[in-house]
């Protein structure tokens, strides 16, 4: 995989003072830093392509802890986001993040981490009987950045030590160096987003390849990290079956199953608006070819039969592999839980409480 | 400052055959009906005098196209113009900006006309303060974005395409895509909606349409929208409308076969539970929901009641579901 490179650094100036700000610079020798103020670092003119190779420093004014945008209208699992940074290095053709941040292309690095962790870990604290399902990987890649940023540095002690909550490093990279350099592993998780390897080859531009991702998966299994692994999007095309079963395979071959925390599924799905944008970055791209319906959440999804199948297919394949996976589905029905999984948990709730249980089973974390 | 020069200068007569018919680096005027400016000139004569550069090339109209051309089609042979000369000093930028600002004084600049603005300017004005400064004067968002597309679409569409813009013929969804697709299928889809009169809601849906199915069959845009309106042909039972109607779902048959699939099988289902018809059963949009809607039409309570009781007499309702299960549940 290409190591990601930064061309050019904007350094908010109430960020300069950050001990995160003289970190990273030091990761960074050669690459010029314009300090900016305020709205400073004009994003107007910068392309998409350029914005990944950029970096902008800057403190985060909002809320570090966020609850995941889920939607009401389908069943939501209650994960809770770690706001470090917006936008990847990696381009996905399909990623939501292209149509989120279309004015803001920049690699926004929340520097301030380190200074108002305290306050998310006190809050999180405040309410032992909860349990904190909390992740970094939603706006951006968890560990893409990692060698640069050193996250798993800040992250891993703190998020240890806690007793209700466990900390989920989403990537699709293999760039794990910091992780497993780090003595912590309670209450962390290791997660992979993977795919059949045509979309991955395909549409998951800069991102490792499934076999590597999986090696770097057995590495972090190995050394003691627990697992997760994320199947979405699901995308169906010509031999999707044969591609994903694939997958599995090596995943059967490579991971020890009893190590895995909880395998999500969810099938490709967008806001209108990412559409055009698809179509004019990606224009090779084939994740639109789909037989797409306006979900009741204003997405654009699969019509429901497709998404059933594949959710179905998928399970089938999983539980041939071990019957106790955590599985569980991203964003979709009851019904459509009942008729692909065999069950449903009804309500979003219902699905926090199934994942929580996965949580106390794996760390006997505190709660409820 | 050179707008304080302008109005120093004193209008002057000058011959109209003098004056170049080319619209010249200043112009922005597309898709003008110049009728209600001739008719003007006509009852009253001309107002205001356009403003001309001399250069070796004669004299160029910086500000006052349309006038020029309306006395020009009035055969007028002279007008009172003011005249820039080289001597004067006044850039090339400062004569555009000029008209620019005599433009937005007094109409609103149509999309292709903008879309002139922008891609003059980028001649003599950095990228950053076009999009900083001109397009929210044109009352266009701030962002790189809106200044690549209109550039794209003053490069890139002919002038059918453009007076369609001007015209407001196409909605500005329908523009956007057409703007990412290559110019023969531009024109097979402008075709298209002009010889069919798609309106406004249609065209997004055809164009999304088209491109979508040359992406998955592998087929150019013009070769599927012929294979349509072949699939038509010419029957003359129906009008132009209808015509656009049928295309669209044959679009969306074509392109969402199951879906439209499972439309017509529940519509089938429901033709054959033959209901009566004071009852109708409606499916979620797409049946992404779960529960279908009965609606029942009854006068009073007493009706109600024998109709929710005439329900249970209706042959094969248990089995109505989805329709896409092998067998309905």
């Amino acid at each position: 995989m290409n190591a990601f490179t930064i061309k050019k650094v904007f350094q908010d100036k109430e960020a300069s003072t950050s001990s995160l700000t003289r970190r990273i610079l030091a990761q960074l020798p050669g690459v010029p830093v314009q300090s900016v103020e305020g709205e400073g670092a004009d994003e107007k003119l910068a392309s998409v392509e350029t914005g990944k190779k950029t970096l902008y420093l800057q403190n985060y004014k909002g809320d570090f802890l966020k609850p995941c945008p889920g939607t009401r209208e389908y069943i939501c699992c209650g994960y809770q986001i770690l706001n470090i940074a917006a936008n990847c290095p990696l381009d996905c053709s399909y990623c939501i993040l292209q149509s989120y941040f279309v004015h803001q292309p920049y690699l926004r690095v929340f520097v301030n981490l380190e200074e108002r962790l305290p306050g998310v870990l006190d809050f999180i604290e405040s309410q032992p009987a909860r349990i904190f399902r909390v992740g970094t990987g939603e706006f951006t890649d968890s560990l893409a950045l990692d060698p640069m940023t050193r996250w798993s540095d800040i992250l891993l002690p703190r998020f240890s030590r806690l007793k209700n909550a466990v900390l989920e490093l989403k990537t699709k990279t293999t760039r794990i160096s910091r992780v497993l350099a780090s003595k912590y592993r309670d209450r962390i998780i290791v997660s992979w987003s993977l795919n059949g390897p045509q979309i991955s080859a395909r549409e998951e531009k800069g991102s490792a390849s499934i076999r590597k991702r999986i090696e770097a998966a057995k590495q972090c299994q190995s050394e003691g990290f627990t697992l997760g692994f994320h199947f979405d999007p699901l995308v169906p095309y010509p031999g999707w079956r044969d591609d994903y079963t694939r997958t599995v395979e090596l995943l059967h071959r490579e991971i020890d199953p009893r190590g895995v925390i909880w395998i999500s599924m969810g099938s490709f799905r967008f806001m209108p608006s990412l559409k055009p944008i698809i179509r004019r970055r990606h224009p090779k791209s084939t994740v639109l070819n789909g037989e797409f319906i306006l979900g009741i959440d204003g997405k654009i999804r699969y019509f429901k039969p497709i998404r059933t199948e594949l959710y179905y297919f998928m399970r089938q394949l999983l539980e041939t592999w071990h019957p106790d996976l955590g599985l569980y589905l991203c964003m979709e029905s009851d019904e459509v839980w009942r008729s692909s999984m065999g069950w449903s948990p009804k309500t979003s709730s219902g699905l926090r409480e199934y994942l929580d249980q996965r949580v106390m089973k794996f760390f006997n974390a505190a709660g409820q | 400052m050179y707008q304080n020069k302008i109005v120093e200068i004193a209008p002057q007569k000058v011959a109209i055959k003098d004056i170049t018919d080319s619209p010249g680096p200043f112009c922005m005027s597309f898709g003008f009906d110049l009728g209600p400016l001739i008719q003007s000139i006509r009852h009253v004569g001309l107002v205001n005098p356009p403003i001309l550069k001399d250069g070796p090339k004669g004299l160029t109209v910086i500000a006052g196209y349309r006038r020029i051309m309306a006395l020009k089609k009035l055969k007028a042979e002279t007008a009172l113009c003011r005249i820039i000369f080289e001597d004067d000093a006044i850039s090339a930028l400062e004569c555009f900006l000029l008209n620019l600002h005599d433009n937005l004084g007094t109409r609103n600049l149509n999309d292709v006309e903008k879309g002139m603005v922008l891609s003059r300017l980028e001649a003599w004005v950095p990228k950053q303060e076009i999009v900083e400064r001109y397009l929210p004067l044109l009352g266009l968002r701030s962002h790189e974005i809106n200044l690549r597309f209109f550039l794209e679409m003053e490069r890139c569409f002919d002038v059918k395409i453009k007076t369609f813009v001007a015209e407001g013929k196409l909605s500005w969804q329908a523009i956007k895509m057409l703007s990412q697709i290559d110019a023969v299928s531009r024109l097979a889809i402008l075709n298209l909606i002009s010889h069919l009169k798609f309106n406004i809601n249609q065209q997004a849906q055809l164009i999304d349409c088209l491109i979508d199915l040359s992406n998955i069959e592998g087929k150019s845009i013009p070769q599927i929208a012929d294979e349509e309106l072949k699939a038509i042909g010419s029957d003359i039972q129906m009008n132009r409308p209808q015509h656009a109607k049928t295309i669209l779902n044959n679009l969306r048959a074509r392109r969402n076969p199951t879906v439209v699939s499972a439309e017509k099988r529940f519509k089938g289902m429901l033709s054959d539970l033959n209901l009566p018809d004071w009852i109708q059963i409606i499916a979620p949009p797409f049946f992404e929901e779960e529960y279908y809607k009965m609606e029942v039409f009854f006068r009073e309570g007493e009706d109600l009641k024998n109709k929710i009781d005439g329900l249970n007499r209706i042959k094969g309702l248990s089995k109505l579901g989805h329709p896409w299960k092998g067998k309905a549940e």
